[in-house]
């Protein structure tokens, strides 16, 4: 009480005074810094992080040393985690609202999951599958909660694949007979090719794959392992490597086929290996057989000389590894690629170390929806056969196809659910919006896209007070399931997370059983390090398919450049363009802040007439969006590219109308056969059109002013 | 001699900057912004050249379609021993420390932007406006430094809070401070390991050691400006 009266004068100052007063009862102590160690969930590589708390705010992330996925790295993204956290626009309590697009009034977290529960529950009644979920690919607890609700309200549940990890999963499965987490010997290697596979910025774990990177680029004294590229367009990633190999869009298969039949031709390859993976060479040459040197250099429209050195070094160096990524995997073909960059390993001898299978308590790893499955739930929400969707982290407005017609569909759902920590587009369609706290304020049990040997579950822990009461989603899904099944007796979201922690393999070393939940605390996630884990039983279906053609959605006389779309570094599928310094920190190839723009090869500029910043009509056989112009000297000159992550119409203040979203040109291509998304299979046209508005390049645009100068 | 005078023996603070390990990612950029209370300015003053990175990648290209390459070099304040940006100052804002920092006294700085005119490197950003915070953005500051206001002039400045604790930690345990135990932000979050910092003064420091590399160059080094930081050059295929 005297504090309270010796401050009352001051009255802006109380609020930071009264802690030096009176001890906090959050474990802060005033004027010293804290670290909590959590988990990084901006992206899916699960970084180990350690956030330094000053007073009850968290004042910046650092990668965690000890945590075996990042070793104490972090990207930009992760860096950025602290503005979604004290974003000025976050959701702060639930809304509802009477009509579509109509104005959102407060709304009690009590009224809410009632209205969401009595719905469901008498949706449930009437029929199955009334109820559509709609997630990203879920792992632990909120995939059992998930099943649970969709058993529940006997609900469809889609796990929408954004980041196109179903192609990497089934290549996995069909060649080694496993979806294991693959991870590769990167520091090691002494020779690495990447046929698409941008490792240093979004493929998978990128803070894991470029600390490994840079250890096998200088760590060890004699050796600097080389990096080859293999991509229509240099990326990030690319331009770290030695050679850049500018194939035609859709042949990164076709020259994985090529060094294969080098290696087997030439003997190049790892005895042991083939024989532990009981790969049959003769079968295998035959099924590869007309790839050879010229006909592979044609294909891919390389020189073949470039042909035969990659091949050649494939079979030199040892150990080699070969990686497949989002690029090729995007194609009508791209299950072969990623299928030939496996059989690339086996021959090498690299799959030894990559192939490992998790038996643990967590399910090996996620299972994303179909093509079919995804179609299906959009048909029968347009059919109006849907009458309520609860959407949580998704924003397929903007990261589907549009020809999809997901947004048409959506506009039949009577009902719809939004959970999110950020406004975007579907929360500002939703009837009912429930905030999410931001990934610095919850629980979470995360397990990472690559593990690590030995790898259990990374913790995501709150590390500060959350900035606005809410329940964490886990709690909200058990909320909605209490109400709809009349059973009280769910257990809530930490008792779960504990279960789950107590239920990991114990390391006899460390010990005591009760003190896991501690360590796993401390640590953010547990992990035994002595633990090899179980090898997949090297069993492979051999031979592997050779590589078919790609198909693409318009005529080359129509549309005379392939559209390659790119996850971009900063924003990813623009689930952190909400976050300004990743909108103004600038583009790694481009230097663009605060936009988005085509690529265009100077050849293919020149003859258009354009110049960079001049504005152009991208038209797809679906749909057409104007963009600025950057000339881009590392693209092929039948190729434009475009990085998504931008062009959101509803979302934060940050985000709002910038750029386009190229995900609207995109013609719905699939690998039929395999049932999978070939998003990256669409040509377009460029047609020049009056500018309208500037674009903002950090650097100069040619880029090599004082090159020479500062002696590079 | 006082404390402060042995202390200032001890130390020349210096960096070595590996691009064979660099990948432009941009980490480093961020993790500056976070570490230093760095504002973002928005769209319409990024297109007027006054981003306010203490750190920036700088791309570079060489060739031609499809011989060509992309090259980053990250760019910061080079704490240049001879620094063109000190003598200009008309209120020695702009100033050199005697552990080789190039110091900058906000408080002092009065707007010239002289420094900046000379700076080679464009390494100095000046708030042209009061930054901004949206609360609760605001929140994410750092106590240990100050928010710059309109009119001062900023820059990188190796992280002196780190530095100063290192330095107090190292004290209170009663040693010199430990090679690497002083990491600022850029090389902290730095994935591939590219950023090295260290003592310059100690050649037993690894940033000592690595910048000892045939591969060693600095920035416009016939300039005279005897930068701080020591760029090592990057690869390229060894048997070409
Ligand atoms: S790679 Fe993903 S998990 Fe790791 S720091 Fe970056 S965003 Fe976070
Ligand atoms: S964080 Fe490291 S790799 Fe990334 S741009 Fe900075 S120096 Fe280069």
């Amino acid at each position: 009480m005297a504090a309270g009266g010796v401050l009352s004068s001051c009255t802006r100052d109380a609020g930071q005074l009264i802690p030096l007063l009176i001890p906090p009862d959050d474990g802060s102590v005033p004027g010293l810094a804290q670290f909590y160690a959590s988990t990084c969930l901006q992206c899916p590589a699960g970084c180990g992080i350690h956030v330094r708390v000053f007073e009850g705010r968290a004042k910046k992330i650092e990668g965690n040393p000890d945590h075996p996925v990042n070793r104490g790295r972090l990207c930009a993204r992760g860096q950025a985690a602290l503005q979604e956290l004290y974003h000025p626009d976050r959701i702060q309590q639930p809304f509802g609202r009477r009509e579509r697009e109509g104005p959102a009034e407060p709304e009690t977290w009590a009224s809410a999951t009632d209205r969401i529960a009595s719905r469901f529950r008498e949706l449930s009644t009437r029929a199955a599958g009334n109820v559509l979920l709609y997630t990203p690919p879920l792992q632990g607890i909120r995939l059992e909660l998930f099943n649970k609700l969709a058993v529940a309200v006997r609900a469809e549940h889609i796990q929408d694949d954004a980041l196109n990890t179903l192609v990497h999963l089934t290549a996995a499965r069909e060649v080694v007979g496993t979806s294991a987490s693959t991870d590769y010997g990167l520091a090691e290697a002494q020779f690495v090719l990447s046929l698409g596979a941008d490792i240093l910025e979004t493929f998978q774990s990128p803070v894991r794959f470029a600390e490994a990177y840079g250890r096998m680029r200088r760590d060890r004294p004699t050796v600097r392992g080389l990096f080859i590229y293999a991509g229509p367009r240099m990326s990030q990633t690319a331009a770290c490597a030695d050679e850049w190999l500018p194939l035609k869009p859709g042949t990164e298969g076709v020259l994985a086929a090529g060094i294969a039949r080098y290696l087997i031709e030439n003997r190049l390859y790892d005895p042991a290996s083939v024989v532990a993976w009981g790969l049959d060479l003769e079968s295998q040459f035959k099924v590869l057989n007309r790839f050879d040197v010229a006909r592979v250099a044609e294909m891919t429209d390389l020189p073949e000389t470039r042909v035969l050195r990659v091949s050649r070094d494939f079979g030199r160096f040892r150990p080699a590894v070969a990686m497949a990524g989002d690029g090729p995997a995007a194609h009508t073909n791209g299950l072969d690629t990623v299928q030939l960059s496996h059989l690339l390993n086996i021959l090498s001898g690299a799959m030894g170390q990559e192939a490992r299978v998790d038996r643990r308590v967590h399910p090996g790893s996620p299972v994303p929806s179909s093509v079919t499955e995804m179609q299906t739930a959009i048909r029968r929400m347009e059919q109006g056969e849907i009458l309520a969707a609860l959407f949580m982290d998704v924003n397929p407005l903007l990261t589907l196809p549009a020809s999809l017609g997901f947004r048409k569909a959506l506009a039949e759902v009577p009902f719809i659910i939004s959970l999110n920590t950020l406004p975007n587009e579907m929360t500002e369609r939703a009837d009912i919006v429930l905030p999410s706290p931001s990934t610095l304020e919850r629980f979470q049990d995360v397990y990472p896209v690559v593990r690590p040997t030995g790898f259990q579950l990374g913790l995501a822990q709150p590390v500060v007070s959350p900035l606005y009461e809410m329940p964490s989603p886990e709690d909200v899904l058990i909320e909605i399931v209490r109400k709809v099944t009349g059973n009280p007796r769910e257990s809530s979201h930490l008792s779960r997370l504990k279960d789950r922690v107590a239920a990991t393999v114990t390391d006899p070393r460390t010990g005591l059983e009760n003190e896991k939940w501690f360590r796993a605390l401390q640590q953010g996630g547990l992990w035994e390090e002595q633990d090899e884990g179980t090898l997949a039983s090297p069993i492979m279906k051999s031979p592997v398919p050779a590589p078919r053609l790609p198909r693409f959605s318009g005529t080359e006389q129509q549309f005379p450049f392939i559209l390659h779309l790119y996850v971009s570094p900063m924003l990813l599928d623009g689930r952190s363009a909400a976050l300004p310094w990743l909108q103004e920190a600038p583009d790694p190839m481009t230097t663009v802040q605060w936009n988005s723009w085509v690529e265009v090869n100077p050849g293919t500029a020149a003859q258009l007439g354009l110049v960079h910043g001049d504005w152009v009509e991208v038209e797809s056989p679906v749909a057409s969006i104007a963009l600025p112009v950057v000339v881009f000297p590392a693209i092929r000159p039948d190729v434009v590219a475009i990085p998504k992550g931008q062009g959101g119409e509803r979302g934060d203040r940050y985000s709002r109308g910038r750029g386009a979203n190229p995900m609207v040109l995109v013609s719905t291509e699939t690998d039929p056969e395999n049932d999978l998304p070939a998003w990256g299979a669409t040509r377009v046209r460029l047609q020049k059109v009056p500018s309208r508005g500037s674009l903002i390049t950090s650097g100069d645009p040619s880029g090599s002013y004082r090159g020479e100068l500062i002696g590079l | 001699m006082n404390q402060a005078e042995s202390d200032n023996a001890a130390y020349h603070w210096g960096m070595v900057i590996d691009l064979d390990r660099c990948t432009g990612c941009g980490a480093c950029v961020v993790a500056c912004q976070a570490e230093n209370n760095v504002p973002t300015v928005g769209e319409t003053l990024c297109s007027q050249g006054r981003e306010m990175q203490w750190i920036r990648i700088e791309r570079y290209w060489e060739g031609q379609y499809p011989e060509v390459r992309a090259r980053f070099i990250p760019l910061l304040c080079q704490h240049c021993d001879n620094a063109p940006c000190e003598p200009v100052c008309p209120v020695y804002a702009s100033y050199h420390t005697s552990e080789g920092l190039n110091g900058q006294v906000y408080n002092r700085c009065v707007g010239t932007r002289y420094c900046a005119n000379n700076c080679p490197f464009s390494a100095r950003v000046f708030n042209f406006f009061e930054p901004e915070w949206p609360e609760p953005l605001n929140n994410q500051l750092s106590p240990d430094l100050t928010v710059r206001s309109k009119g001062v002039m900023e820059k990188c400045t190796f992280c002196i809070q780190r530095i100063r604790r290192g330095k107090e930690d190292a004290k209170l345990e009663g040693r010199p401070v430990r090679d690497e135990d002083i990491v600022p932000a850029c090389a902290q979050t730095c994935a591939p390991g590219a950023i090295v910092f260290g003592n310059m003064a100690d050649p037993e420091s690894r940033a000592f050691r690595l910048a000892r590399s045939k591969r060693r160059f600095r920035l416009l080094e016939d300039l005279g400006t005897e930068p701080s930081v020591i760029y090592l050059k990057g690869g390229g295929r060894e048997d070409d």
